[in-house]
């Protein structure tokens, strides 16, 4: 069982922008593959099985853990799955599998995938062993497993660079909450949501010292009700900003009912909240990303690596109420974030029981914080693992 | 009066219709309208998707090919109806009593976290960490009801509120294990606990099914033998019947009631470990129970607490489910396949209320049986719980 372990190939934030730029290339199809293949061989990387054959056609499927029509994030896969439907035509057959929890039956769902004859199949939340355990029963399908944890020749994981993301909507909710304390509602005790927490926290505290952020986490990404008592809960504490990771926008509703400010995940849905909509995180990367994979598959150029591919996730647009100023400021970090002045996790930075993670003068990369174990000080509702 | 008959009695209390008991049942002719009754329902079923706008025949022939076409079918199917089976044949033992075991999803749960605990913790041979696990998880069902067990003996305290809140507990023992005290740490990520090193035997020839198969039939024929050959099922069958009037005949109830419940949760807790130990399981989390235990109490509802009935139903069950699972990467939605599923059922139901009662206009007279004999079975029933 291959897990989590360096290989030799590691992409620094400033590959992470070339390979970018190799995907928007290979989606115009001019030659991004050969700079993405040059950039495996650069790095010496000799155990992937490289050719497999070019292909006419293609099946792809996507498993959803949603439905697709969700307003929320099985939505923004659904529209990148399109984005392929549009881009290849008939040459790329997709299919999409929604509503696939986490029971045993999911291993099954993806074997019959296999067995339709699937050449990759995307999956849009970690399924670990109920999707790896059949990867590796079938070495000839791909598979691309989002906030996947395992590597193998034919597991590729990918995510979003969202702890940036986040530590922008801090900034903002740093300007706009007055008393400074952030709601948050999350599913697990995981990266996605440390990253969340955390990003948030600096970014609120680079504006206001006494910012907090404060979690309550629910065990599920789509469950309208649940989202909805942790997100009454919160505002009934009386917190001054409400996030979460939920896949669908009930608590924007209940936000904008309590006269809060409040912003989104997966997608511009400011009818939620049209006077206290801040912004979103922009998927718009997935289209791009599975376009790519599809055409390395066709072009039978289709590997693996050894860490995860990250999307760029940048804000989104701003919700009408958000003072020019606040979004100046948001936009000043940003513009040093990019330029590398500025790193969300800078030490000397303590988790939430007082350990110190990061001396003074460390940093982390987007590809460390994919990895992240532990809140940051201030944070309250989650704890390390 | 069966389960069933006593609900469909109270649904037609306020009609002018009633439910006459047929004071003979031929098993061949209960068979057959179970049978007519699934079969209307999937005709119903069938036009409803035609006048969607579906092909249903295209449907039940993908249906059929999933479960009939590979032996990887056949063997979804067995995987999914050990489970079931084990459930159902817990909550079948008490309904011969009359005794309602909600909870055999909580049980279920226990003894595959009971199982894990060993399974992870335990060094030593495979085969007897599989023993040491068997009975761990057997002991921790049978102690997971032994609290509503001893409520419902000595203090006569309804079984169905106790037993069913229990899976709620038991559910969140099962998360908080998955993130928590157990959890899989190597990558903090992984929301389930570690991985269990060891599992059951494949039958031979199997890809998946493992020996875990044999035990539902061994304790299904085990149960049939202890209620036709000994004291034993005699007394349970007649405290069914009459617990008043088997205490006066000199049955210790009391005592009777704790072993009853007792096996019941045994037999759960003990299909949580075959779970556990099954190729691909290994490891608990917030999905470990797909509704084993509901599917296992509608099993044994439907199947009117006989055990081979059980065994047939709950394979019939399992291929329906399983066919579901598989229709969703069809593209055809969960919500239909869920709607599907309820209309079928209730087909099966309404076919097991016409072979043990017929209707007839509350103004007729009716000799032998009729309302007063139901009135006269719910007045029994009073009395017992």
């Amino acid at each position: 069982m291959t897990t989590q372990k360096n290989r030799g190939l590691f992409l620094p934030p400033s590959a992470m922008v070339s390979r970018r730029e190799a995907l928007k290339m290979g989606a115009l199809g001019i030659g991004g593959l050969a700079v993405g293949g040059s950039l495996l061989a650069a790095c010496g990387d000799d155990d992937e099985d490289v050719s497999s054959g070019a292909k006419d056609k293609i099946k792809a499927n996507w498993v959803y853990i949603g439905p697709p029509d969700d307003n929320g994030w099985s939505q923004e896969h659904d529209r990148g799955r399109k984005a392929v439907v549009a881009h290849f035509g008939d040459r790329v057959e997709t299919g999409f599998t929604p509503d696939i929890g986490f029971d045993s039956s999911t291993s099954q769902v993806f074997q019959q995938l296999v067995d339709d004859g699937n050449d990759i199949i995307f999956s849009n939340t970690e399924y670990s062993q109920l999707l790896t355990d059949v990867a590796d029963a079938n070495p000839e399908t791909k598979f691309c497993e989002i906030n996947g944890h395992y590597y193998s020749d034919n597991v590729l994981p990918f995510y979003l660079a969202h702890e940036t993301t986040a530590y922008l909507l801090g900034v903002a909710a740093g300007h706009l909450a007055e008393n400074g304390r952030i709601g948050y509602i999350g599913a697990f005790p995981t990266a996605t949501t440390f990253n969340d927490v955390n990003g948030m926290l600096l970014g609120a505290r680079s504006v206001n010292p006494d910012a907090t952020v404060e979690t309550v986490l629910v065990s599920t990404f789509f469950d309208p009700q649940k989202a909805a008592q942790a997100a009454n809960a919160l505002l009934d504490t009386g917190v001054g900003f409400l996030f979460g990771v939920m896949d669908e926008p009930t608590f924007l509703q209940l936000s904008e009912e309590a006269g809060v400010w409040t912003g989104y995940w997966n997608l511009d849905f400011r009818s939620a909240a049209p006077t206290k909509y801040v912004n979103n995180f922009d998927l718009s990367e997935f289209g791009t990303f599975y376009i790519e994979q599809c055409q390395r598959v066709l072009d039978g150029t289709w590997v693996s690596q050894d860490d995860v591919w990250l999307l760029d996730t940048p804000l989104g647009a701003w919700g009408p109420n958000v003072p020019q100023d606040v979004q100046d400021a948001v936009a000043a970090e940003a513009a040093r974030i990019d330029s590398g002045e500025l790193n969300v996790y800078e030490g000397p930075l303590y988790d939430n029981e007082g350990t110190l993670r990061l001396a003074e003068g460390e940093t982390l990369s987007s590809l460390d914080a994919y990895a992240i174990t532990y809140p940051v000080e201030g944070v309250s509702g989650v704890s390390a693992v | 009066m069966t389960p069933l008959g006593s609900i469909a009695g109270a649904v037609l209390s306020a009609t002018p219709w009633r439910l006459d008991r047929r004071l003979e049942v031929d098993t061949r002719r209960a068979a057959l309208s179970r049978i007519s009754g699934a079969v209307s329902a999937m005709v119903v079923v069938g036009i409803l998707l035609l006048l969607t706008g579906r092909n249903a025949f295209w449907i039940l022939w993908q249906a059929l090919d999933s479960i009939l076409g590979s032996q990887r079918g056949i063997e979804g199917v067995a995987l999914r109806a050990i489970p079931i089976l084990m459930t159902a044949l817990g909550v079948a033992l008490s309904l011969r009593m009359k005794v309602w075991n909600i909870g055999s999803d909580g049980q279920f749960l226990m003894g595959g976290l009971a199982a894990v605990g060993v399974g992870i913790h335990m060094n030593g041979p495979g085969w007897l960490v599989l023993i040491v696990m068997a009975v761990a998880g057997t002991l921790a069902g049978a102690a997971w009801i032994l609290v509503p067990a001893l409520a419902r003996a000595y203090l006569d305290v309804n079984e169905i509120i106790t037993t069913l809140l229990l899976n709620f507990v038991a559910f969140q023992l099962v998360v908080w294990a998955s993130l928590g005290f157990w959890r899989d740490r190597e990558s903090a990520v992984i929301r389930s606990t570690e991985r269990v090193p060891v599992i059951l035997e494949k039958i031979p020839g199997a890809e998946s099914v493992t020996i875990a198969l044999f035990v539902p039939v061994i304790i299904a024929a085990a149960l049939w033998w202890v209620f036709r050959s000994t004291t034993i099922g005699y007394e349970v069958d007649t405290i069914g019947g009459n617990p008043r009037a088997a205490g006066f005949a000199g049955i210790a109830v009391r005592r009777r009631i704790m072993v009853v419940m007792l096996f019941t949760g045994a037999i759960a807790g003990l299909g949580g470990m075959l779970q556990l130990s099954a190729p691909g399981a290994q490891a608990m989390n917030a999905g470990f129970s797909a509704q084993f235990g509901l599917s296992g109490f509608i099993v044994a509802a439907l199947a009117g607490a006989s055990f081979w009935g059980v065994m047939g139903g709950g394979v019939c069950i399992a291929a329906m489910f399983y066919a579901g699972v598989l229709l969703q990467t069809k593209g055809l939605s969960v919500y239909i396949i869920f709607a599907s599923y309820g209309v079928i059922l209730t087909g099966i139901a309404l076919g097991e209320i016409a072979a043990r009662y017929r209707l007839a206009r509350r103004d007729t007279e009716e000799t032998g049986t009729g309302s007063d004999a139901v009135a006269a079975d719910h007045a029994s029933e009073g009395a017992g719980s």
